[in-house]
């Protein structure tokens, strides 16, 4: 059981757990202190140095890198951090490409929060120069995209791609000024390692990182992923009747709201054309005629289950009967579920009569 | 000393890490500014701005670089902010140094000795032999060769800040 460690937050009496650092004791009691480069997921690195405290009175240190003590008496805002913080807030926006309108984070980004907290004031902006850069967006990956020109290098994308998915396929390119966010010399994120799982694009506090044609789902319903065995928790973002987006969801206790690319981007075959909505089959097995030698096999029909269910089971006993079972073989899916696996396999040692049994996840 | 501070400034915004905000975008705005103000294109608010963003800077840097770049700044505005007002206000450079305020010209004890011209890199320099040379302010970009070569007894070149510039006369 971790220790509970009594502080004071701006007058607040607080109780935290040994081993926290004043941000997240503060964030956990409903105290807010600005912040940009934190995350609940990750290592602090004190980057933005936005959430800057004074300690006892002491000179302005980052709360995010500050251990719970207990006794303390912490203060979050003073004329110093203030202006520290305005200044800090105002060089951010010089810098960035402020187009909010048609921004996919404009519901939820950190820049405008902590804009909003200070009070930034539009006209102490035009007094600074406008250092845009012109960097070019990568649309490489198929499902998200980098806009350098939002990015406010708080490393936390870096820092996700290191600690929580292992891949470190993007890290700071170039120093200083310059620095950008980028895979191994800096190339396009499609040609590096990067497994597209999108963890870096859900952390991204900012528009730099997002989703490719994102829309805001008009509610959500609770799923399991059908991939494949890990069942990750999923929440499904619907609009009207269909699937618009997917996210993890945090309670789940195989994926803790982590999710890979096939769970995150991968639901369009819900409604996808080409999926099939009824039984269907080859026009020459409908007329109890041979198969044509040669790649044509004729027309695709539909029909009904039972027509569907008989063809199939007469030929297979037709093919053990010629043949024996073990002339068949068996693949099955992780999208099934595990009742309807456990009858597949039933089938085939069984009823087929043979061994050779295997399940997509080989691929 | 205003291009003291920018030179100064141009150091530490390229040995900028980056990681931290003020250091990274606050030494390349003060830069900006400081190059705007030695180059002509100086704001009266940006005085009071330079103050603001050092000191903000100063308080928000992560490391020892950051927490000292903007020093150079604070100092020369207070021991020298009559500077940055003439560079601003008047357009001119108080130390002669910033090129876009300054200009060249030669006296008349001048005897004619042709170094400066033939040193000048820009060919601005028009005269006779033995006779008064003058320098052509359209072709001139003050690189200060002709300063440096005028003989010491003669030293009839000088250098004027806030002069109109007169077109040959």
């Amino acid at each position: 059981m971790p220790k509970r460690i009594k502080l004071t937050i701006d007058g607040q009496e607080i109780i935290a757990r040994q081993g926290q650092n004043i941000l997240d004791a503060a964030l956990a009691n409903g105290i807010y202190i600005p912040h940009l480069c934190h995350h609940l997921d990750l290592k602090p690195v004190g980057a933005c140095r936005l959430c800057g405290i004074e300690i006892d009175g002491g000179r302005m240190t980052m709360s995010c890198l500050e251990p719970v003590r207990d006794g303390i008496d912490v203060v979050t805002n003073s004329p110093t951090i203030h202006q520290s913080r305005v200044v800090t807030m105002e060089l951010l926006i010089a810098d960035h490409h402020m187009d909010c309108l048609a921004c996919a984070a404009a519901n939820d980004c950190d820049l405008l929060t902590v804009s909003t907290y200070l009070g930034i004031q539009p006209e102490r902006l035009e007094r600074l120069r406008k250092i845009e850069r012109d960097l070019p967006i990568d649309a490489s990956n198929p499902f998200f995209l980098f806009d350098p020109n939002k990015c406010v290098l708080c490393g936390i994308c870096v820092r996700t791609c290191d600690e929580i998915q292992g891949a470190r396929a993007i890290d700071f390119v170039n120093r200083g000024y310059e620095t950008v966010i980028g895979a191994f010399g800096n190339k396009p994120f499609v040609e590096s390692v990067c497994e597209s799982c999108g963890e870096c694009v859900v952390r991204c506090p900012v528009g730099a990182l997002s989703i490719k044609d994102y829309k805001i789902p008009a509610y959500e319903v609770d799923s399991v992923c059908t991939y494949c065995g890990v069942g990750c928790s999923i929440k499904l973002g619907v609009q009207g009747n269909k699937i618009v987006s997917v996210r993890g969801n945090r309670e789940g206790e195989t994926n803790h709201g982590q999710l890979c690319v096939k769970g995150r981007f991968g639901y369009e075959f819900v409604n996808h054309p080409d999926r099939l909505k009824k039984p269907m089959v080859r026009e020459y097995l409908l007329n109890g005629k041979k198969r044509k030698k040669g790649d044509d096999r004729g027309k695709w029909v539909e029909t009904d289950w039972d027509t569907a269910l008989n063809i199939t089971a007469d030929r297979f006993a037709s093919i053990k009967k010629e043949s024996g079972g073990e002339a068949i073989g068996v693949f099955s899916s992780a999208k099934c579920s595990n009742e309807e696996n456990y009858l597949m396999a039933k089938i085939t040692r069984q009823v087929l009569g043979t061994h050779s049994i295997d399940h997509c996840a080989r691929l | 000393m205003v291009d003291v501070a920018r030179y100064f400034l141009d150091f530490t915004e390229k040995e900028s890490c980056g990681k931290c905000t003020p250091c990274r975008l606050g030494t390349k705005q003060m830069l900006d500014i400081l190059e705007d103000i030695v180059e002509g294109r100086g704001r009266p608010e940006d005085i009071d701005l330079l103050e603001e963003l050092a000191v903000g800077i100063k308080a928000g840097s992560l490391c020892g670089l950051g927490q000292t770049a903007p020093n150079p700044v604070l100092t020369t505005l207070r021991y020298f902010r009559h500077e940055y007002e003439a560079h601003i206000y008047h357009h001119t450079c108080p130390a002669k140094q910033c090129k876009e305020f300054i200009s060249y010209h030669i006296l008349e004890t001048c005897i004619g000795c042709g170094l400066c011209r033939r040193n000048c890199s820009a060919n601005a320099i028009i005269g006779e032999q033995k006779e008064l040379h003058h320098i052509d302010q359209s072709l001139c970009h003050k690189c200060g060769v002709c300063y440096e070569v005028c003989p010491p007894k003669v030293f009839s070149v000088e250098v004027r800040t806030g002069e109109v510039e007169l077109v040959e006369g």
